[in-house]
């Protein structure tokens, strides 16, 4: 896959013909220097961004022959996403936040499924609390619960320990792999904790857009 | 605390730190200050019209008046013997007002006739085309002057003839402007002659509704003070006159611009409360973007009270901007407005600043500005430093704490009591508020009460269904404002729609259906029977209502002057003003009932004089059954008792007098006959003149059209005043739903990251929309129905109607606009970008 902006009429490439295979229940760990175009990668792989050339294929389907509401559709039911800044939902509580993703899809008595998920991450005790009531490290470990509720058979993770301190890195990372060891999902995680990094089936460094 | 905050080097910190943010966001506070400046802008222009007008009203009250002073004598006969000891200490004009038919070939209109003397007029000008034609006709007999319209209806040329009392005068030309526009007489047809060709007509009927009045311009030696108390003294025997002053000339005008300058305040000051919803929400809106600021703020030590000062200030100096400008601009409404004035009553109105005048509105929207600014800045509270270190944005939103809400109440009492009490009937207006604040109430129960349905609805599939309620929960403050607004804005309209199309239905479709086609007047007792002979002959199934009439003047009410007995602006004072005519009765009029006290009984042969009276009348003069009335009937004082009250029925246009008395005590009186004529087949012309040269008649459709014609124009008017409140009103809307959209730009990210399609986001987005409109739309067409209800059968005593076309295009108005606005304004917000967002752009 290749990806390009055009910005002030010249063309800026962010992507040079990325080629990654990822097999079921694999990990993948993705460094690699800011904006070497990592978050990108993540984008494209998520729907969320059009690439420009190249090919993409989840679970059979070339993401270049689908439009939008398709993309919609696959990352509704298979992907889970988590990012750096969380981006939970401020006027929703802990657990309504991990539900919407159940009621998206249609799961209308997902509520104890959303609880469980949580109770796995260790937020028991906060699932009536606030973003705003909740600290960084619980934060993402909501946005975590949120991403594999609907036991997706992708993650993707981008820097989800970027704003936390070592303590909650480590707790973080950890909850991310068994959950996703126990679940069976596939992971790409973009790091830059070296320690982190290692423990994915697969490591991976971007510079400059390609992958070396 | 207040101590550190008030001292010098605080206050020029908050002060320089407020102008240097408030330069860096002006494009943020641009919606506020246009929502300030809109709604104080409406307020000011109301304002500054009304101090012009009531200034140029008192400025030119003896012009108005047409003298220092005015001895009026109705048809009572005048004291000339007083009159010429008058004329040593002024100059006199004598004017004589009758009514008459004016015929020219088959065509005749009914006009009011000025009959003036060398002297007038006293003050001002007479402006007529050609120039030199109001000399012509004062020194000339058998000339006339009319009014323009007459003139062109009557399709008159200069020099021709028309035919008054069987007389023929030659119309001269056409009267541009009389000075003393005081009266009646301006909004009518009417004529001028001088008073040897007066004496020429024979004009003697009580239908002629003759008035004679003297106006005086003191000499130049004799103070106006001392004068009028010389001329009371010389009038202190003569009890048939009745002196005007000039502070009371223009009575009616000056009624009419009051009340309708109290009706405009009052939906201008409805515009700022609503804006100041608005406002309150855009304040927040802007606290929310200056969110991050804020935190940086308080993360570096600066104080809650200190943050909040900054705000204050900020919005202080909006506030003298905004009242400033927009008093300023108002005073350019005025030159604009002279342009209509100059040809409807040749009036040119002045305008300079006052001081008062920008104090007033500076106080009123000071007073809005404490009510929105307090419990949106008060949110800073909720704003911590840490929340930075937490990557946590929350949307801040009002706090009302007890301090806060008793200033709230207190402000807001002050204000409505202010605007109240500084109003031509304060009582309205108190009214008015005490409706507006419990609409606003029962709106905001029927919210609370709407979003706990909503929480128990129960959606299995239908996904954007599902968040769209969810988000009107959410966001309940912003639905809220829009509820509340919408809702105030709507009723207000649909009311004023109903209201509007009702008056007018009664002015073309019920009052013409009820009413006469023709009134007679100036008929004599022995030209009745000819006269209906007369009607017959042109439709034999014409409904033919003729009674007797006298004309009395009330004296006394139990033995107290009757101006003392009630005030100038009491709504019956046309009741004790001037003579009444009145009538007499066997029975009831059908249309009358009786609502005290007994009829009298039939051949009674008592002499004594007893009197029905309109309750309505009974009521605003507190009169009760046995009252005692003083009247002058020929001549002669003879006091009545009041033994019963008649709900009289105005609206029929048929003969209904105020006042009926027994016909044991009537039948010796002179009297005259009034008709009305209803015919059963259409008569296109009714030419009474070779038969009836005296009588006048009034056509009532005619009348019908001209009053039509002024409540269109007065209707049109409100509605241009309710449109700009409408507009300001989707200015708060879109400002809210702006707000709403920027807090789901985050919202929307997280639910295209979560899956959710972009139509599925656009979907929830209408449908949200529908239901909060639908519950607005639906609650606001009850609250217009029960307003425009009550408006309607209980104060103008008409019967009411809905009419669905008045809904359908003013819902289809509000719905349409706001969709495009909503359109235009939010698209954006509904499919955000992603990137930019993911990487905390």
């Amino acid at each position: 896959m290749s990806l390009s902006y055009k910005i002030n009429n010249k063309s800026l490439q962010i992507l040079k013909n990325v080629n990654i295979n990822l097999n079921y229940k694999e990990s993948i760990s993705v460094v690699g220097e800011s904006g070497s175009g990592k978050t990108s990668l993540i984008m494209l792989i998520a729907g969320l961004e059009k690439f420009n050339s190249g090919e993409l294929i989840f679970d059979g389907n070339n993401f270049k022959d689908l439009n939008e509401n398709e993309l919609s559709d696959i990352r509704r039911k298979n992907i889970g996403i988590i990012f750096q800044s969380f981006f939970l939902l401020p006027n929703f509580t802990a657990l309504e936040n991990v539900n919407l993703t159940l009621e998206i899809n249609n799961i209308n008595n997902g509520l104890n499924k959303s609880k469980e998920i949580l109770d796995k991450v260790g937020l028991k005790h906060r699932f009536n609390h606030y973003p705003s009531q909740l600290s960084g490290g619980e934060q993402q470990r909501v946005a975590i619960a949120r991403s594999l509720v609907m036991n997706p058979k992708l993650i993707l993770a981008d820097e989800p320990t970027g704003n936390l301190d070592k303590i909650n890195s480590s707790l973080i990372s950890g909850i991310l792999f068994d959950i996703v060891k126990d679940s069976g999902s596939s992971l790409i995680l973009v790091t830059h904790d070296i320690k982190i990094a290692n423990k994915a089936h697969k490591k991976i460094e971007i510079n400059d857009g390609k992958i070396i | 605390m207040m101590e550190k905050l008030f001292n010098y080097t605080n206050i020029k910190f908050i002060f320089l730190f407020s102008i240097k943010d408030l330069l860096r966001s002006k494009a943020k506070l641009l919606s506020i200050s246009i929502t300030l400046f809109l709604s104080l802008f409406i307020y000011s222009t109301i304002l500054t019209i009304n101090l012009s007008l009531n200034e140029e009203l008192s400025k030119n009250q003896k012009t108005l008046l047409g003298g220092d002073l005015e001895i009026d004598y109705n048809r009572g006969k005048a004291d000339y013997n007083s009159i010429h000891k008058i004329k040593k200490i002024a100059k006199v004009t004598e004017i004589i007002e009758f009514n008459s038919m004016i015929n020219k070939d088959k065509k005749s209109i009914f006009v009011r006739i000025k009959s003036i003397d060398i002297n007038y007029p006293l003050y001002g000008k007479v402006e007529t085309h050609p120039k030199n034609a109001f000399q012509i006709m004062k020194n000339n007999s058998n000339t006339i002057l009319l009014n323009k319209n007459t003139f062109k209806n009557l399709s008159l040329k200069i020099g021709e003839k028309v035919n008054i009392q069987n007389k023929n005068l030659t119309v001269i030309g056409y009267l541009k402007n009389i000075p003393d526009i005081g009266g009646a007489f301006v909004f009518g047809d009417y004529a001028m002659i001088n008073d040897i060709t007066l004496k020429e007509l024979k004009v003697q009927s009580l239908g002629n509704l003759i008035n004679k009045e003297f106006k005086l311009k003191f000499n130049k030696n004799i103070e106006t003070k001392n004068g009028i108390k010389l001329v009371k003294n010389i009038l202190n025997e003569d009890k048939n006159h009745k002196i005007k002053m000039p502070e009371n000339s223009g009575r009616g005008l000056k009624l009419a611009i009051n009340n309708f300058i109290q009706f405009l305040s009052l939906l201008s000051i409805s515009a700022l409360l609503i804006a100041s919803v608005g406002l309150a929400n855009s304040l927040l809106s802007y606290l929310n973007d200056k969110y991050i600021s804020i935190a940086i703020k308080k993360a570096i030590g600066m104080k809650n009270s200190k943050i909040k000062s900054i705000y204050y200030c900020e919005l202080f100096f909006l506030l003298i901007i905004s009242s400033l400008f927009s008093y300023i601009l108002s005073l350019f409404i005025v030159p604009i407005l002279n342009s209509f004035l100059i040809n409807f009553y040749n009036i040119q109105l002045s305008y300079h600043f006052s001081l008062f005048t920008y104090l007033n509105v500076f106080f009123t929207g000071f007073v809005v500005f404490v009510i929105f600014s307090i419990p949106t800045l008060n949110a800073i509270d909720c704003i911590k430093g840490n929340d930075l270190l937490k990557n946590v944005k929350r949307n801040i939103t009002f706090i009302f704490k007890t301090k806060t809400n008793s200033l709230l109440f207190s402000t807001s009492l002050i204000f409505v009591l202010f605007i109240s009490l500084s109003s031509f009937r304060p009582i309205y207006s108190l009214i008015y508020f005490i409706s507006f604040f419990i609409c606003i109430l029962i709106f905001y129960l029927i919210f609370i009460f709407f979003l706990r349905q909503l929480k128990k609805i129960y959606i299995k599939n239908f996904i954007s269904f599902k968040f769209a309620l969810k988000d009107i929960v959410k966001f309940k403050n912003i639905s809220l404002v829009v509820l509340i607004t919408l809702g105030l804005g709507t009723t207000l309209l649909l009311s004023l729609g109903l209201i509007g199309f009702n008056l007018k239905k009664e002015i073309s479709k019920s009052i013409p259906n009820l009413a006469p086609d023709y009134f007679f007047i100036g008929l004599q007792n022995n030209q009745k029977l000819e006269f209906i002979n007369f009607i017959k002959n042109k439709d034999s199934l014409a409904v033919i209502n003729a009674m007797p009439m006298v004309s009395v003047k009330l004296i006394k009410i139990n033995n107290i002057d009757p101006i003392n007995y009630i005030d100038r602006f009491n709504e019956s004072f046309w009741f004790i003003n001037n003579d009444r005519r009145i009538s007499w009765s066997d029975n009831p009029p059908l249309n009358n009932p009786i609502t005290k006290g007994k009829w009298w009984k039939n051949n009674q042969n008592e002499e004594e004089l007893l009197i029905s009276l309109d309750s309505k009348i009974a009521k605003d003069l507190n009169i009760k059954l046995d009252d005692k009335f003083t009247l002058l009937i020929s001549g002669r004082e003879v006091i009545g008792k009041v033994v019963n009250f008649r709900k009289v029925n105005y609206r029929d246009l048929n003969i209904n007098f105020a006042m009926l008395i027994n016909p044991s005590f009537a039948k010796k009186l002179p009297s005259e006959i009034l008709a009305t004529v209803k015919f059963d087949k259409e008569v296109k012309n009714i030419n009474l003149l070779d038969e009836f040269p005296n009588v006048s008649f009034i056509e009532v459709k005619s009348y019908l059209q001209k009053i039509s014609n002024l409540l269109n124009k007065i209707y049109l008017s409100i509605s241009l005043v309710s449109l700009v409140i409408i507009f300001i009103g989707f200015f708060v809307i879109v400002s809210a739903i702006i707000v709403q959209g920027k807090s789901k730009i985050y919202q929307n990210l997280v639910f295209k990251i979560i899956g959710l399609t972009k139509l599925q986001i656009i979907k929830s987005s209408i449908i949200e929309f529908l239901i909060l409109y639908g519950v607005t739309i639906f609650f606001s067409t009850i609250f217009s129905i029960i307003i425009s209800n009550l408006a309607i059968q209980g104060f103008f005593n008409l019967s009411w109607e809905f009419d669905f076309n008045t809904f359908f295009i003013i819902i289809s108005f509000i719905i349409v606009l706001s969709l495009l606005l909503i359109f235009f304004t939010n698209f954006k917000y509904l499919t955000p970008k992603i990137y930019p967002l993911i990487r905390n752009e």
